[in-house]
């Protein structure tokens, strides 16, 4: 009998540095937050935005995706994963690396540390890449769930390597390339080529899982897969090789139809759902979903006027309403789950155990949602407007609301049962 | 002298999935049981296949079905066909599920 929970799988401790040094930098992000506001006027990219940016995406989202992937790949693959120190160190030299990274970012006479933070990074992306090919190429049986996976691995690769020569580019000035356009391959590679294809790969893995929902169609999560690899892959390539303005928006007309149709297949899996319930994790996922489809109407408002409003208000939306909302949600599922694993697991048939949804303190998850809704919603209409006061006051709901997301990290961590 | 089916399905019954908080016989996650003198053989899936808690089911009724008098082994089959679905559980899930 394969032992996939017990053999295959890292062990708790290592998902559970990722999952804590995500919260930690989550926190920090939402500091950075309140610095973006004058860019958001000003040029698309500067320092203070690459700064939060690099602790919201790299710090929360990327840490929380690593740590998940750890833990979902052998359950997924039924293969265990190649190797567990890799991801050990491949953590540590994450953490510093970012570290560094933002430090350079945030303080400009320390510019360097952005190459050389960079590179650490880079070389601990390279770990977990090289950690996901090899599990993968011990997998005999592929679905699509492991296509989602592999193909999003192979983009960050991409992506990220596009990032350290920017990076060098930018500390020594070596290479002759066009560093706006570098720079949103490099975006485009990471968040629809990474994040984005990894959301939706293990959305069909996991929201199927706790909303009991069986016997639908995935065609449309499959058609979505072919359109959102072709078109993440034309829209790098048009902007790395200088190719004219069509192509880059056929790859994004193709990476936002596969984003529509993965909506859509959410959409069916969810009306055939078992589990009626509304809690937490199910408000999170409207909102989230919501705040995709409201992210997609402004990237393509964006394109249309060319104003830049439109593009802040498209990533605050696709940050903070349907990336955060939709790892949070997840999180009161996962950490609940493997803090029950390392601790009551073995008392089962000993002793009362509680069950999964005890450990999440479930009155503070609904003010934590609630507020995200709220300041998300804010946060986007001080963009639009732009209300520099609506957007500070949204800024510090977005903070108040991640404080309760830790005080449930916490309550999680240190649930000890009725008895 | 033997236990009876009934027996190894009550036993089954303390498996609680931590999860959704049913018992997995109530569930219908146990396709069937027979005992044949001391050895129980019991044939159950799961909700789905992604489960991480794939390993540990099994051992939990496996340990269920061994506290019984009279039972020296317990062999288990794990299967996907069928596929569970919400059709399989009682009524008392479907109803707190409000199916």
């Amino acid at each position: 009998m394969r032992s996939l929970a017990t053999e295959m799988a890292p062990p708790f401790a290592l998902v559970a540095h990722f999952f804590i040094a995500a919260v930690i930098f989550l926190l920090l992000s939402t500091v950075a937050l309140f610095e973006v506001y004058p860019d958001l006027s000003g040029y698309g990219i500067s320092f203070s935005l690459a700064s939060f940016a690099h602790l919201y995406l790299l710090g929360f989202v990327m840490m929380v995706i690593f740590g998940a992937m750890y833990q979902l790949l052998p359950v997924v693959l039924e293969i265990p994963l190649f190797s567990k120190d890799f991801a050990y160190v491949q953590f540590y030299a994450y953490v510093i690396g970012l570290s560094m990274m933002v430090t350079g970012f945030r303080y400009l006479e320390w510019h360097l540390l952005i190459a050389y933070g960079g590179f650490l990074t880079y070389m601990s992306i390279a770990i977990f890449c090289a950690n996901v090919f090899l599990t993968f190429y011990r997998l005999e049986k592929n679905s699509i769930v492991s296509s989602y996976l592999l193909m999003g691995t192979v983009f960050l690769a991409v992506a990220v390597t596009l990032g350290i020569l920017l990076g060098f580019v930018l500390a020594h000035g070596m290479l002759s390339i066009d560093i706006d356009a570098w720079v949103k391959a490099h975006v485009i590679g990471t968040l629809f080529g990474f994040v984005m294809m990894i959301v939706m790969g293990v959305s069909m893995v996991l929201i199927p899982m706790f909303s009991l929902a069986h016997g639908f169609k995935d065609r449309y999560i499959h058609a979505a897969l072919f359109l959102h690899g072709i078109g993440v892959s034309v829209a790098i390539l048009a902007l790395v090789a200088a190719l004219p303005a069509v192509v880059f928006y056929a790859g994004i007309g193709s990476v936002l139809i596969s984003m529509g149709l993965y909506l859509f297949q959410m959409g069916i899996i969810f009306s055939v759902r078992v589990r009626k319930q509304n809690d937490y994790w199910v408000k999170n996922l409207f909102f989230s979903f919501l705040s995709l489809l409201g992210a997609m109407v402004m990237l393509l408002l964006f394109f249309i006027e060319t104003q830049e409003r439109y593009l802040f208000a498209a990533a605050e939306l696709f940050f903070f309403g349907f990336l955060l909302a939709f790892i949070v949600g997840h999180l009161y599922k996962i950490l609940p789950f493997l803090i029950w694993y390392k601790t009551f697991s073995p008392l089962v048939g000993k002793q009362k155990v509680p069950l999964l949804h005890q450990m999440v303190h479930t009155k503070s998850a609904d003010i934590q949602a609630f507020l995200l809704f709220i300041s998300v919603v804010c946060l986007s209409i001080a963009t639009l407007l732009p209300l520099q006061v609506l957007f500070y006051g949204a800024s510090l709901g977005v903070m108040s609301s991640v404080v309760l997301v830790a005080f449930n990290v916490v309550y999680a961590f240190t649930y000890k049962g009725e008895n | 002298m033997t236990c009876s089916e009934h027996e190894v399905y009550q036993a089954i019954q303390t498996v609680i999935d931590p999860e959704v908080g049913f018992d997995i016989v109530s569930l219908g996650l146990i396709y069937g049981v027979r005992v044949e003198g001391e050895d129980v053989y019991v044939r159950m899936t799961l909700s789905t296949k992604g489960c991480p808690l794939h390993e540990l089911m099994q051992q939990w009724t496996k340990e269920a079905v061994l506290k019984l008098e009279n039972v020296a082994t317990c062999t288990i089959e794990l299967v996907w066909e069928p596929a569970w679905n919400i059709s399989m559980a009682n009524d008392t899930v479907k109803q707190a599920l409000g199916v």
